[in-house]
């Protein structure tokens, strides 16, 4: 059974590549060896780092170990819309109990770049704690091992739980933002982290130890206690970590079972409509201000999408968080001492905010089919655009103006 | 839900047994107390209006939908005693059409069988017929993705026979189909209830209902109104005056929608 889920999961991931243009080919396969180099970097950080620095060996190995777990739990359920062998219920109509497909599909789960990646990255751990010989080198192992199946697990239980919900067209919409959202800030902890990084000296490692000490009582920080006490010759500490973590595995996979269960036995009812108060046709507030005609009504429909389509509200969050982080990021790393970087800021958040004006991109679909001239729904865009815009000028205007003044009435003080 | 259950001591006198079948979403009781017997070799057709509970009954009876009461025997076992045992019996096409759309229609066969503890050779000589029969051999090794909707549905048919199963469950198997595959499947479908197993399907398409089958339900709100041979329920009347009748379906008045056809604003 398992053979076959493997295979099932290698012809996906074959077929998936053959289907797209050799554009998009070549994109994945530049994507997949990506993830090469960043196995190997975790590889050698883990492997040399403690060698040469012991001190920061237990942070690094929980931090290390902890980005993996959240990182495994995390991006599945962003791509889980596009990917079919996350899902379980496509496998509901076969005779498989629960048991068969848990471990089945955690076998098929170790096949494919992300699992090879994080393997090589985690065995860096062996070559950075174990010694050449002897029960430590075999429960540095295992720690490595339990860390990755509490990745597989973990993220395998989580998917299989939400994975009713986040086929719903409400998860998706929320994925388009949260990826948006996580692009952003994973730009933005790598741009202020490094800088921040160099200011890290030796008194702020040792800030650190109290949250490395809370890290290693999660499951991601047992086993990495586990690694490094087996490496320090503590085996008797090191087993006990290690049997908690494997504890915490088979916990998880007792929750995909059950999740499983309730999965294969749950079809989803037939679609019903969500009760929605009756709305009127155009936004309560903008409801004095547009005409009752056909530009109203193009205006009014920009309104409603502002809140209702992924895409605009991807847009416009963005440019509202842009112009937001820019001046976060200045004020750690410069501190606020330009008034021009809410300018900067502003500029910032219209240009980023004009990608939404991609009038023919759009939706433009639904003007094609009615009657309404394009000049006309070009133009009630525009002004749609342009009160939201107004918005985030003001919103970002008020707090700066009044910090402005509070520190004038400082200094004439 | 009723623990009792019968015995499957040789063969089970019926195909389908359901008692007091019952599910509820929040406060719509969308399948109320439903019995219902299904001889072995019947055609079987449930209709009923949108929303009338088959599909949720028909995912009850299959095992994807855990009922809150009620009794489902398929082939003499109990479905919700051993989900599994009764899914090896049965095969389904679904309303919801979730396949794996990046395998081929071949591929797609293939893990089927495999899946199901079919063995290799079986499973490439039947998905071969099957996929010949259903004028998919040219689509063999075209990705499920690039299908039509209608030659989804005949690959997800072809997936559910497959295996062989005692009964057959298809929900709308008609829709979107071409004229020349419905006929194909027509004739699939009744040399296959000739052969001894059952099947049972939904639709909309009365005359397809009268024309195929060898008894009726009459599904509305819930509840079975209607079930029996087919001539019993038309009772000189066709299928669908029958139908209407009993679901009570309300005609445009001549007061409403006055305005189409007159204005074009």
């Amino acid at each position: 059974m398992a053979g076959h889920l493997i295979g099932l999961k290698l012809a996906l991931l074959r077929n998936g590549l053959r289907r797209s243009h050799w554009q998009q080919q070549v994109g994945l396969v530049l994507g997949a060896l990506a993830g090469l180099p960043l196995a190997a970097g975790g590889f050698l950080l883990l492997a040399l780092v403690p060698r040469a620095e012991p001190r920061v060996g237990l942070l690094l190995v929980e931090a290390v170990f902890l980005l993996l777990f959240i990182g495994w739990g995390l991006f599945p359920l962003l791509s889980f819309s596009g990917e079919a062998s996350l899902d379980p219920a496509m496998l509901a109509l076969l005779p498989l109990r629960p048991r068969q497909l848990v471990s089945g599909l955690a076998l098929a789960g170790c096949v494919g770049v992300a699992p090879l990646c994080t393997l090589v990255a985690l065995t860096g751990a062996v070559a950075g704690f174990a010694p050449l010989f002897g029960p430590g080198l075999v429960l540095v192992a295992a720690a490595v091992l339990v860390e990755f199946a509490l990745c597989l697990v973990g993220s395998r239980a989580l998917l299989t739980a939400l994975s009713r919900w986040l086929r719903s067209r409400r998860a998706r919409d929320l994925t388009i933002v949260l990826m948006s959202v996580l692009a952003l800030a994973l730009n933005l902890a790598i741009q202020g982290g490094g800088r921040l990084l160099r200011r890290v000296g030796q008194d702020d490692l040792e800030a650190l130890r109290p949250i490395a000490r809370a890290v290693g009582w999660l499951p991601p920080g047992l086993a990495a206690r586990a690694v490094v006490d087996a490496g320090s010759g503590r085996l008797l500490a090191a087993t006990g970590e290690l049997l908690a973590a494997a504890m915490v595995v088979l916990l998880l996979g007792w929750w995909w079972w059950r999740s499983l269960d309730r999965v294969l036995t749950t079809a989803e009812p037939p679609a019903r409509a969500r009760a929605r108060a009756a709305a009127g046709l155009f936004p309560r507030v903008a409801r004095r201000l547009l005409p009752t005609d056909q530009r109203g009504a193009v205006a009014a429909k920009e309104l409603r999408y502002l809140a209702r389509h992924p895409r605009l509200r991807v847009a416009w969050m963005m440019s509202g968080l842009l112009g937001l982080g820019l001046i976060v990021f200045v004020s750690l790393t410069e501190g606020l001492r330009h008034p021009w970087i809410v300018l900067a800021s502003l500029a910032m958040a219209f240009l980023a905010s004009q990608n939404s004006l991609n009038q023919f991109g759009f939706e433009s679909l639904l003007t094609e089919k009615s009657s309404v001239h394009g000049h006309v729904d070009v133009r009630k865009r525009d002004a749609s655009t342009w009160t939201r815009d107004f918005n985030v000028r003001q919103t970002r205007l008020r707090p700066r103006l009044l910090e402005t003044e509070e520190e004038q009435k400082t200094q004439q003080t | 839900m009723t623990a009792a259950s019968a015995p499957a001591a040789g063969r089970s006198p019926t195909a389908l047994s359901v008692r007091g079948l019952r599910k509820a979403f929040g406060p719509k009781l969308a399948v109320a107390d439903v019995d219902l017997d299904i001889p072995h070799g019947c055609f079987f057709g449930l209709v009923g209006p949108n929303g009338a509970g088959k599909t949720t009954t028909l995912s009850m009876v299959t095992g994807l939908l855990r009922p809150d009461a009620g009794l489902v025997l398929v082939d003499g076992v109990e479905v919700w005693r051993d989900p599994v045992a009764a899914k090896r019996r049965i095969g389904v096409l679904p309303e919801d059409l979730r396949l794996f759309e990046r395998l081929t229609g071949a591929e797609l066969l293939t893990y089927n069988g495999l899946l199901r503890g079919m063995a290799p050779a079986t499973v490439e000589e039947r998905a071969s017929e099957l996929l010949g029969v259903l004028a998919l051999d040219d689509a063999a090794g075209t990705l499920v993705i690039d299908y039509s909707h209608g030659m989804r549905k005949k690959i997800a048919l072809a997936a559910a026979l497959l295996h062989a199963p005692r009964v057959l469950f298809l929900d709308e198997p008609f829709e979107a189909i071409d004229p020349v595959s419905a006929r194909t499947i027509r004739g699939l479908l009744e040399r296959y209830t000739a052969g001894g197993a059952t099947v049972v399907f939904s639709s909309h398409v009365m005359e397809l209902v009268e024309r195929l089958c060898d008894r009726v339900g009459i599904m509305h709100l819930g509840r079975l109104i209607a079930e029996g041979p087919v001539d019993q329920v038309r009772a000189g009347r066709s299928l669908e005056d029958a139908f209407v009748e009993l679901v009570g379906a309300g005609d445009v008045t001549t007061e409403e929608l006055g305005w189409l056809g007159i204005s074009s604003a």
